[in-house]
């Protein structure tokens, strides 16, 4: 248990510490966006699947960085809801990470022009609808959900929606010859990709016009908190006292209603809807849990980063480092308890629309539906979840600066190929990492730091005006 | 103890050294701990940040007594699931054999449907644990404890602070262990008895 001393200030606050981030990562960080860019683009024509799987691979990249913020947004919201004091000489990187929603703001415009060009080729739904392939899909699916019973039956159906589709929606072409897994039944699972009456259904919810809309709402949120949280920190710096504490704290409550609602919308919107006939209520739930991961991994990299590259000085000491560490380890475990509720559910109700999520992604031992995915998803159960929850669970291990900066790189991986595993499976059954996925990745998160950067420079690494700065410093442990 | 009650009378429980700040008690407490003594504890009205150290405290190995209980929860949930749903034995008697239900099409044993129920049965298993191994380790609950005799502990929940070092110590030695608990200058000495 971690308490705090009366805040007798046992010395004198420490002076602020600003990051001189150097000319090279700059110009490194420049370079590897520029390389992103090109290795992403030139795979758009050299991968099968072409376009479409770099889109899917760069909303992967995109939904991650996003995660970074929002778990870090997180963080600082929760240290003023709780009126903690323990945190606040670390506090400061996630204030950073939170306000570079920015970043993934400016990140988010090419997705923006996937929904509303027509194509559908990022969201099924968002393909622009022609009278006649109304028509025809809908025909072709009057008797979606397909069953998986009846997949046999509804086989002839599902090709001829398929081919009546203009431009083809981007099949698979490696399917016909997998030994495992029967084309028809893999294909049909691909169906709900033409706009059919389900899809339409939904259609007055997602719809680019609306999609857009609520994307305006979601980051004018994130940006608006995440502004508001890093200038009045910031403020203190300058004047300390403790109006700017009261305001924070006031503000915590509301804004972190606002953080949830927006988190869990956003994750419908972005990520759930790849699969417009698919429904899961924990599903926003799920991201967030991801997000704490994540958010927590990269606050701690940075503060051992820091740390050990000599900057950030021994007053954050290994208490601190301990309630970061314990803090992951909770949510490891947390989004390890969220993936199974969202499973066994849809595992044991077996409902043919939501269980085609997980048949796509490889999570089921029915014959004929297993795929690569699978290894993925085992990948996930063991490396997201059961080893670093065994890992992290010693308080040696958390107190041990060289283990934790391995345990939260990671878990950083591991929270990217979660999300791997929940966008690319839309595209094709074949398990595939590659040029796209690594190019998009290289991108954004060069981008994301270039943008984190920036804000670093102008601030200092510790809070040196907070009331609670003292009282932080003093943080001891009793066992 | 089960003794005549005039010998034990007679035979010393504790010393106890009262001392009157935190400062005071935390630099006894080393000096205590660099003696060598065991058995022996700090009382005070309130937590004192860094006692632990100033005690030579190791940390609590109640977190393994919580990890075996934990251990063997799951292990009994994940028996207890499986012989209920699944045991087909020959020549076992049938009223202790697994109700054979096919569920919506599943095995008859499948793990994800029984995740909660081991779930459970590890949490419960070590809350359990660790609440009787809380109360093992500290000799809990304790009805009768000598230093309750002393009128002047009862100021241990008010405005002062003790030393107390238990005659079973190895080192305890009535009149040695007396003149070393003056060297750490307390404000009073005193002899508390069994019974």
């Amino acid at each position: 248990m971690t308490t705090m001393t009366k805040p007798t200030q046992k010395s004198a606050a420490p002076a602020p510490i600003f990051l001189s981030i150097p000319r090279k990562v700059i110009l490194g960080l420049c370079a590897g966006a520029v390389l992103g860019a090109v290795l992403a683009l030139l795979s758009a024509v050299l991968y099968s699947g072409g376009m479409r799987r770099v889109m899917l691979a760069y909303l992967v990249a995109f939904a991650f960085v996003l995660s970074l913020s929002l778990g870090s947004l997180f963080f600082v919201l929760i240290q003023h809801l709780m009126r903690a004091s323990w945190g606040v000489l670390v506090r400061r990187p996630a204030e950073i990470f939170s306000l570079n929603v920015i970043s993934v703001a400016i990140l988010f415009l090419p997705i923006a022009w996937w929904v509303v060009d027509g194509s559908g080729q990022l969201y099924p739904w968002a393909k622009r609808d022609t009278g006649a392939q109304l028509q025809h899909a809908g025909e072709g699916s009057q008797l979606t959900p397909i069953a998986f019973a009846q997949v046999e039956e509804s086989v002839t159906e599902a090709n001829a929606s398929h081919s009546h589709s203009p431009e083809g929606v981007p099949r698979e072409p490696h399917t016909t010859s997998t030994a495992e897994a029967p084309h028809n039944s893999t294909d049909s699972l691909y169906i709900h990709q033409t706009v059919d009456s389900l899809t339409r259904s939904k259609q007055g919810w997602l719809n680019p016009g609306a999609y857009l809309v609520r994307s305006v709402v979601f980051f004018g949120v994130w940006i608006g908190i995440a502004t508001f949280y890093f200038v009045r920190s910031r403020n203190l710096d300058r004047v300390g006292g403790v109006s700017d504490t009261r305001r924070m704290e006031w503000w915590a409550g509301v804004s972190v209603f606002a953080f949830g609602i927006t988190l869990t919308y956003a994750a419908f919107d972005m990520l759930m809807s790849l699969d417009p006939h698919w429904y899961s209520t924990i599903f926003g739930v799920y991201f967030f849990a991801g997000c704490a991961v994540g958010g927590f991994s990269v606050n701690l990299l940075s503060i051992l980063v820091l740390q050990q590259l000599g900057i950030l000085p021994s007053i954050v000491s290994e208490e601190h480092r301990r309630d970061l560490g314990r803090l992951l380890f909770a949510f490891v475990f947390f989004w390890g308890y969220i993936a199974f509720s969202q499973y066994m559910l849809l595992w044991y109700a077996n409902v043919p629309e939501t269980t085609r999520w997980f048949v796509v992604r490889g999570a089921s031992m029915a014959e004929g539906y297993s795929n690569s995915w699978g290894y993925l998803a085992v990948l996930l159960l063991f490396g997201h979840f059961i080893i670093p929850f065994l890992g992290i669970m010693s308080r040696h291990v958390k107190s041990n600066p060289r283990a934790m900066l391995f345990w939260a790189g990671w878990l950083l991986l591991m929270h990217y190929l979660d999300l791997v595993w929940l966008v690319m499976p839309e595209l094709s059954p074949r398990l595939t990492i590659g040029l796209p996925e690594v190019g998009t990745l290289l991108f954004v998160t060069c981008a994301y730091l270039l943008g984190a950067s920036l804000i670093a420079t102008r601030t200092s690494i510790i809070p040196t005006g907070d009331p609670r700065l003292g009282a932080s410093l003093a943080v001891t442990e009793v066992y | 103890m089960s003794t005549q009650t005039t010998t034990a009378a007679q035979r010393p429980y504790a010393l106890l050294a009262e001392f009157d700040t935190v400062a005071e008690v935390m630099h006894a407490a080393e000096k205590v701990r660099d003696a060598g003594y065991m058995i022996w504890d700090v009382h005070s009205p309130m937590p004192i940040h860094g006692i632990n150290a100033a005690m030579g405290l190791r940390p609590t190995i109640l977190s393994w007594i919580t990890l075996a209980h934990g251990l063997a929860g799951a292990a009994f949930g994940l028996l207890l699931t499986w012989w209920m749903n699944a045991t087909s034995l020959p020549g076992l008697s049938s009223s202790v054999q697994g109700y054979q239900f096919l569920i919506s099409g599943k095995p008859i044993y499948s793990l994800p449907a029984n995740i909660p129920i081991i779930f459970e049965t590890t949490v419960l298993f070590a809350a359990i644990g660790t609440l009787l191994g809380m109360l093992g380790l500290n000799k809990l609950p304790m009805l009768y404890n000598p230093l309750n005799k002393s009128r002047r502990f009862l100021r241990a929940t008010a405005d002062r602070f003790f030393i107390v070092i238990e005659a079973d110590d190895k080192m305890f030695e009535l009149q040695a262990t007396r003149e070393f608990l003056q060297t750490l200058r307390p404000t009073a000495i005193e002899t508390v008895t069994e019974d």
